[in-house]
């Protein structure tokens, strides 16, 4: 549906984005993820056409954006990071507005009240658009994505700004959006990208550092061979007892303090290594507070993704 | 291009500026009408199209500052960009939507030469030809007022760039008559909006007039598509 070919985009001698190619398939959700500055927007802002590349290529469904830019302006739907409303208007006159701007031609009243009804902003639409809240104003900008019913919506960060209520909402609309069309959103927050997508695109300083399903993204994120333990003692008494316990493949301590050290530890099979840690331990006679598993979060593996990147 | 007209003279009329416009421009024409009556010569009449033309200059800025600017501000140029429509019906919505605004003024100026005519008659074809060359010589400028207006963010800095360049066109006119060097004259009277408007005043339908104030008002318009288009390119 989307098919991006070796963008690249340079503003004078600062390059935003570097070769980057990828393509997104018929009813997919895909995300765009990265640290302020990775892009996101100046990808999303090619795509629709508001940039040009530098060289590379984007068509939307099979229409090139910069050769047939109607056609495949037609096919999209496009929230920027600012949500382009005029503030004079009510909600009904701004949407009036964008379904003449795009030549809809479906049933206006009933495409309107539709959207208005997906959306959650029935209540005010009679209501001047400045005196809206972000929150709504927010889902103005998606419901003026919907009208003409485009088959590609593009959401440049569509959660910033809301209140945490506001964020699950707009989710849930994202998520029921994508059974009908193909979205691509872009998000600098991890778990938001890995509860709505089925694909993640990490850019990182304009490279695209990772394009995988969130699944395997999420494998990632368990780990049962890392553990973290505490213990009562000094560090070198646990260090010693860990180098003893033949399960464990490393070990090195993390802090120190109030007589407690917390150790991180690899070992080779998590089931039996728990308890030879306990046992040799209790051997020694010095307590275990606690033994748990690591978990890496998402910014970990997002941090070491990017990190691994920025060495090669 | 017919939602970006319609959009545009709605929006001006939603807020003060379209009634500001219109107000300020009816109030001056109505003083020229005024002194027109006071002389009470019916060859008089055109005089106020002729008088009007410097205030029009002037007040232009008012309708134009907002066209681009608003929004850039606003960062609904990325909606408009990024519609299924063209760069230049968008800029020809614009303009036309300015054009309708002063041209519905000029007209209304008709209702005193009906006044007029239950005095005296005043020659039609006069006043025709000078309400044809008013709405030229705006055209023209409301071309260079939204050119200016797509370069800036501000409309502050809009409405006083093409301000200060009206200014300069009504201080050019004194030229001609503080000199008496021919060549000077003759460039000042060629470049001069008001001095293309003159044979108007006199019930010419000067061809290179209407073509100057016809290029000029199209190659603003075309500057106005590249400075859009030079945006997605930078």
């Amino acid at each position: 549906m989307i098919r991006v070919n070796h963008l690249t985009k340079k503003y004078g001698a600062t390059v935003a984005l570097d070769n980057v190619s990828f393509s997104v398939s018929k009813g997919q959700i895909a995300g765009f993820l990265g640290p302020n500055g990775a892009g996101k927007s100046t990808a999303m802002n090619i795509i629709t056409g508001y940039l040009s590349s530098t060289s590379g290529t984007v068509s939307i469904d099979g229409c090139d954006i910069l050769e047939q830019p109607t056609e495949a302006k037609k096919k999209l739907g496009y929230l920027p990071e600012v949500p382009p409303l005029y503030p004079d208007m009510t909600v009904n006159e701004y949407l009036g507005f964008i379904y003449e701007l795009k030549g809809a031609t479906q049933k206006k009243e009933a495409h309107f009240n539709e959207i208005c009804e997906l959306t959650g902003i029935t209540a005010v639409r009679g209501r001047l658009i400045k005196n809206l809240s972000k929150g709504y104003r927010q889902r103005v900008g998606i419901a003026q994505t919907l009208v003409g019913n485009p088959p590609v919506l593009i959401l440049d960060e569509p959660t910033v700004g809301l209140d945490p209520k506001q964020i699950i909402e707009v989710r849930n609309l994202i998520k029921k959006l994508g059974r009908k069309h193909t979205v691509i959103l872009s998000s600098h927050i991890l778990s938001e990208v890995q509860a709505i997508c089925d694909r993640i695109i990490v850019l990182n300083n304009g490279k695209l550092v990772a394009d995988s399903t969130a699944e395997s993204l999420s494998d990632k994120l368990t780990d049962g061979n890392s553990l973290i333990l505490k213990a009562v003692g000094s560090a070198g008494e646990v260090q010693s007892i860990l180098n003893s316990v033949k399960t464990v493949k490393r070990c090195s301590k993390i802090s120190e303090q109030d007589g407690t050290v917390e150790f991180s530890v690899s070992v080779s099979s998590a089931g039996n290594a728990r308890s030879d840690i306990f046992f040799a331990f209790a051997a020694k006679k010095l307590p275990l507070i606690e033994i748990r598993r690591r978990d890496y979060s998402l910014e970990d593996i997002f941090m070491s993704l990017v990190d691994n990147k920025d060495k090669k | 291009m017919k939602a970006i007209y319609k959009r545009e003279l709605w929006a001006c009329f939603r807020s003060p500026i379209g009634y500001l416009f219109c107000a300020i421009y009816l109030f001056f024409s109505g003083m020229y009408f005024n002194s027109v009556l006071s002389v009470g010569q019916s060859s008089e009449f055109p005089q106020i199209y002729y008088g009007m033309l410097n205030i029009v200059l002037l007040m232009l800025p008012l309708l134009t500052m907002r066209l681009f600017s608003e929004e850039r501000k606003y960062k609904t140029d990325q909606i408009l960009l990024t519609s299924p429509v063209n760069i230049t019906p968008l800029v020809l919505g614009k303009f036309l939507a300015s054009l309708t605004i002063y041209t519905g003024c000029t007209l209304f100026t008709l209702i005193y030469a009906v006044v007029f005519s239950f005095f005296t008659s005043p020659s039609w074809a006069l006043i025709i030809g000078n309400i044809f060359g008013a709405i030229l010589f705006g055209a023209a400028f409301i071309g260079v007022g939204m050119f200016i207006s797509s370069m800036t963010e501000s409309q502050f800095v809009a409405g006083m760039g093409s301000f200060s360049i009206a200014t300069i066109f009504i201080i050019l006119d004194v030229i001609p008559l503080v000199t008496d060097n021919e060549l000077v004259v003759a460039l000042v009277n060629n470049v001069s909006f008001v001095g293309r408007y003159k044979p108007f005043t006199s019930g010419i339908l000067d061809v290179s007039s209407i073509v100057f104030f016809v290029s000029i008002a199209a190659s603003f318009i075309f500057l106005t598509v590249r400075v859009l288009e030079k945006r997605r390119w930078s």
